[in-house]
């Protein structure tokens, strides 16, 4: 564990995002403490549209909330939802992925085919009339993501242990009598509990981009303070008819830094984690891409798996 | 001599495919006795290993499918248990050890904890208690000072070694029958004749009956008690060891054993093989399964199936010309 910990903060890729992430939370958690006014309190509000300034360092919004404190409050939206839902996601796919894979049959059936209906169905229209039917509240976001997140990670976590369950390792502890909820938990858990991991944190990042933009489509929680909902805001209070950037660049800074730390961090603890894939330079990285738009590198393979990207 | 531990009787597993199912075990039938090595001998592909995985019920399904037959470990059906009956039997009656040592063991946990692993699974003890056991194990097997090699991963054991942990898992519950699918192929050969020491004496001590599979003639000749020959999914030949080997009357089983280089050959022979492959197991030959490749085949082989006929002194024979020995 020490040792994971020291590898991920000597990669370059990783400390990067050790270190926005940390800052994300930490600003997160102690957001009452550091933002200068309660963006909840309908009491603590200064003129409206006021630009930055002394007393607020990112000016005001349409109705005086201070923007600052508005952007330091929205990261709690912002983590609780990624992360929960990366969590949840992860969870629920490993178990149903682990399952159809390993015992086959009827259940591998029914969970692959509920993945097919899953992956065609449009997210983006669904979670909106979900968001409609059932409540804006934030954790129902939570939900409704999961239930449409969880069928990439199943499906990639069925393929592994597809392969797994007839490595000799697997026979042998079935030849010694091991029942199948045990090898699933000791051997087929612990095989792919990397790729999960590395999942999860990307899941969380794709997450928190499609939160923002359900968010910033006016779907979000009308009571939560988010920065999809200030974008959101702005949009809706005409930012750029008035030339109010402090309303649009801030909130849309924070979705991007918080996202690409996320992203960073995932990344490298894929790299970390799994010494097959190879240290590549961003150079050389940015050149396989590119080889691969053009058409050259088809045989490198499709994107990395990520139980956000089908949602997102 | 009294009633065998282990009996199979008319085995037939296929391989479903989409041309159709492979024979891979057709009729085989077989007996092993308490303290007892049965070794089954045969070429790659002719159902020794489909035997094995099917007596132990771990045969991948789908594709494999055990179609009929009975195996009866002390008069118990296994084919009839349900599958959590048949956990408790797996590793506590009947065990099996594997070919490959170095991929057989999860690279994750220690070895120690895998042999505790195999305790747990059928021993109602502490964690404590199986860690001790597992060390007491591992030191009967043979592995010096066990209680810190128990700390070690597979990675950090050679091929023999990773064996003798596969044997300790296999004994963890003193079984009654221990199958051995070519124990010993992957390792080199003083290894190998320490291996096959070490399963000769746990077998003595436990009073066990070996099923060893094999295509090794030497290895049958120094631990086999009697020899079962397969060809083609079927059994052609069982007997001792010591007579199979000295006088085989079926014609595979002499050319297996032809093929076998010997010492005082002249330098500059020709190794002596079998003309042929061995038939497709998708659609068989009618007849005998040998017959297009055996140098005495009449009409009568390629039209009539023969079938596995005693021929006295314990010894059964699949040959139509079965009572002409050279």
């Amino acid at each position: 564990m020490h040792d994971i910990a020291s590898r991920l903060w000597r990669h370059p890729r990783g400390r990067v995002g050790i270190i926005i992430t940390a800052a994300v939370i930490i600003i997160a958690i102690a957001a009452p403490w550091i933002a200068p006014y309660d963006p909840y309190d309908i009491g603590q509000r200064g003129p409206r549209r006021l630009p930055p300034g002394p007393g607020h360092p990112l000016g005001t919004d349409a109705q005086g909330k201070d923007i600052l404190s508005k952007l330091i409050y929205g990261a709690r939206v912002s983590l609780i939802v990624g992360i929960t839902t990366g969590v949840c996601v992860t969870v629920l796919g490993a178990l149903l992925g682990i399952v159809a894979g390993y015992l086959g049959g009827f259940a591998d059936t029914l969970i692959m085919r509920t993945c097919d209906i899953l992956f065609v169905v449009p997210g983006l229209p669904l979670m909106i009339l979900l968001a409609n039917y059932m409540g804006t509240k934030f954790y129902m976001i939570i939900v409704i993501f999961t239930m449409l997140g969880w069928a990439g990670v199943a499906r990639m976590i069925r393929s592994q242990v597809l392969s797994l369950k007839s490595r000799d390792f697997v026979v042998a502890s079935r030849s010694v009598g091991a029942r199948p909820g045990h090898i699933m938990r000791e051997h087929i858990l612990v095989s792919v509990s990397p790729l999960l991991i590395v999942n999860g944190v990307l899941s969380a990042a794709g997450v928190m981009v499609a939160e923002a933009g359900l968010s910033f489509l006016g779907f979000g929680d009308p009571t939560a303070v988010s920065w999809g909902k200030m974008l959101y805001e702005a949009q809706s209070g005409h930012a750029l008819l008035f030339g109010a950037w402090w309303w649009v660049i801030p909130p849309g800074l924070a979705i991007f830094i918080t996202v690409f730390g996320f992203m960073m961090f995932g990344y490298a603890l894929e790299e970390v984690l799994n010494p097959h894939i190879p240290r590549q330079s961003a150079y050389s990285k940015l050149r396989k891409r590119m080889a691969r738009y053009a058409g050259i590198g088809k045989q490198a393979g499709i994107g990395r798996p990520g139980g956000g990207e089908s949602i997102g | 001599m009294d009633e065998p531990t282990l009996v199979v009787e008319d085995l037939v597993t296929w391989y479903l495919t989409e041309r159709g199912p492979i024979h891979a075990v057709d009729g085989v039938s077989l007996a092993v006795q308490r303290g007892e090595t049965l070794a089954l001998v045969g070429e790659s592909g002719c159902g020794k290993s489909a035997t094995a995985l099917s007596i132990m019920r771990l045969i991948p399904s789908p594709p494999g499918l055990i179609v009929s037959g009975r195996v009866l470990l002390e008069g118990r059906n296994l084919l009839e248990l349900s599958e959590p009956d048949m956990c408790k039997v797996r590793g506590g009656d009947i065990s099996m050890i594997f070919q490959e040592p170095m991929t057989s063991l999860n690279p994750v946990y220690t070895v120690g904890f895998q042999v505790a692993e195999a305790i747990l699974v059928h021993h109602k003890v502490s964690e404590r208690e199986a860690d001790k056991e597992a060390v007491e194990l591992l030191d009967r097997v043979g592995i010096a000072s066990p209680a810190r090699r128990a700390k070690d991963y597979p990675h950090q054991m050679s091929g023999g070694m990773r064996q003798r942990v596969m044997i300790a898992m296999a004994l963890a519950a003193n079984p009654k029958v221990l199958i051995a699918d070519e124990p010993t192929t992957a390792l080199d050969v003083t290894i190998q004749s320490q291996i096959l020491d070490l399963i000769r004496q746990l077998q003595q001590e436990l009073n066990m009956g070996v099923l060893l599979i094999t295509h090794d003639f030497g290895i049958v000749a120094e631990v086999a008690d009697r020899v079962a020959v397969m060809y083609a999914g079927q059994i052609v030949e069982e007997g001792s060891t010591g007579a199979l080997l000295e006088c085989p009357t079926h014609p595979y089983t002499r050319g297996l054993i032809s093929s076998v280089p010997k010492m005082d050959d002249p330098t500059g022979t020709m190794l002596y093989s079998i003309e042929g492959a061995s038939p497709n197991l998708l659609d068989p030959p009618t007849g005998c399964r040998f017959a297009p490749r055996c140098g005495e085949a009449r009409t009568e082989c390629r039209e009539c199936r023969p079938e596995l006929e005693s021929t006295g002194d314990g010894r059964r024979v699949r040959c139509l010309g079965g009572g002409d020995r050279r």
